[in-house]
């Protein structure tokens, strides 16, 4: 598994276009059991989410992101347009590990 | 003031000095590897920058290109084909070491785009889906090595910041105090010894001189006496 992708039925065959495979999910259930199923194999690849999936299992996705172990995430928005205002890598990183990172502009 | 529940001797005072003096070393140490982090989390950032903007024109691009697509050829149609379509990617990862932590890093080989569906029924839309999303796949490549690399260096700042903390503000104090008290239990000792050790030669050149003292006294004594 180089990529995979884990979305909506329309953004997974977006990517299918590019050879990505991926599993479509629905609900949350089916979205944690994906998840879990691609980062149990540990292979070193970039898995892919939408940002649909990403709310869906936030713990799940920050618990993987901090033990900064394979397959290498990525969120992706949705086919269907940005969900609201997403938080940045800076928030994200100042929640989970509690290190606030200012970059001068 | 808090010391370490040490007994004051002089033994215990050189283990604590040769302690505090490899505590030092650490700090600085890992101040300069915290200072090394943070500039490359800084560096990282900026390049996440980019690659989200990158990511974001080539994902809005290759978005609308697949809804034209859809709108043209058929919702199952695309489907149809997309089912059909296999690249070969590689993800290959290496690891790069900052200040002692080790980074991986990603290199992606694409497989080259070709036509993989018949001519007949496709028109150049699905062709441009394939080559945007391509495109795009090949941007969050980049996004992800980048953003695991920045959790990764995130936590160990935060690891390394701790260590400093702790170092800066309880066991550097905590040793000086101590060496401090230690010091001056010591020098109060050294008084002491000092001025018991006057004593007793007082004492001494005083009984060496007494028996004279006592003799003459005693050959004065019949002299006197009568």
């Amino acid at each position: 598994m180089a990529f995979h992708i884990i979305g909506d039925a329309d953004t997974v065959l977006g990517y299918r276009f590019a050879g990505v495979n991926g599993d479509v999910v629905e609900t949350t259930e089916e979205a944690r059991a994906a998840f879990k199923a691609a980062i149990a194999n540990r292979s070193k690849g970039v898995l892919l989410i939408t940002e649909a999936v990403e709310d869906m299992l936030t713990e799940e996705v920050t618990a993987h992101r901090l033990s900064s172990k394979p397959p290498y995430l990525a969120v992706m928005q949705d086919i269907w347009g940005p969900r609201g205002k997403r938080r940045s890598l800076q928030d994200l990183i100042y929640e989970a590990v509690g290190i606030r990172i200012v970059q001068d502009d | 003031m808090s010391r370490l529940n040490i007994a004051p001797t002089k033994s215990n005072q050189l283990i604590l000095k040769r302690s505090l003096q490899t505590t030092s070393q650490g700090f600085t140490l890992l101040e300069q590897k915290r200072e090394i982090l943070v500039m490359e989390l800084m560096r990282l950032l900026d390049r996440v920058k980019v690659v989200q903007k990158e990511l974001a024109q080539r994902r809005q691009k290759a978005y609308a290109t697949l809804r034209k697509a859809a709108s043209h050829n058929g919702y199952y149609h695309m489907r149809n084909i997309a089912n059909g379509i296999n690249y070969e990617h590689d993800v290959r990862s290496d690891t790069r070491v900052v200040a002692g932590i080790r980074i991986p890093t990603l290199s992606v080989k694409q497989g080259v785009f070709r036509s993989q569906y018949g001519f007949a029924d496709t028109d150049s839309l699905v062709d441009q889906t394939m080559i945007d999303f391509l495109a795009l796949l090949e941007s969050a490549g980049k996004l992800a090595e980048l953003e695991s690399a920045v959790w990764l260096l995130a936590r160990e700042l935060k690891k390394t910041q701790r260590r400093v903390n702790a170092l800066e503000h309880i066991f550097i104090p905590n040793y000086k105090d101590t060496l401090r008290y230690i010091g001056e239990v010591l020098e109060g000792k050294e008084l002491d010894s000092f001025f018991t050790m006057k004593m007793v030669k007082k004492r001494l050149s005083e009984a060496a001189e007494a028996p004279e003292q006592a003799e003459q006294s005693d050959s004065d004594a019949p002299e006197a006496t009568p």
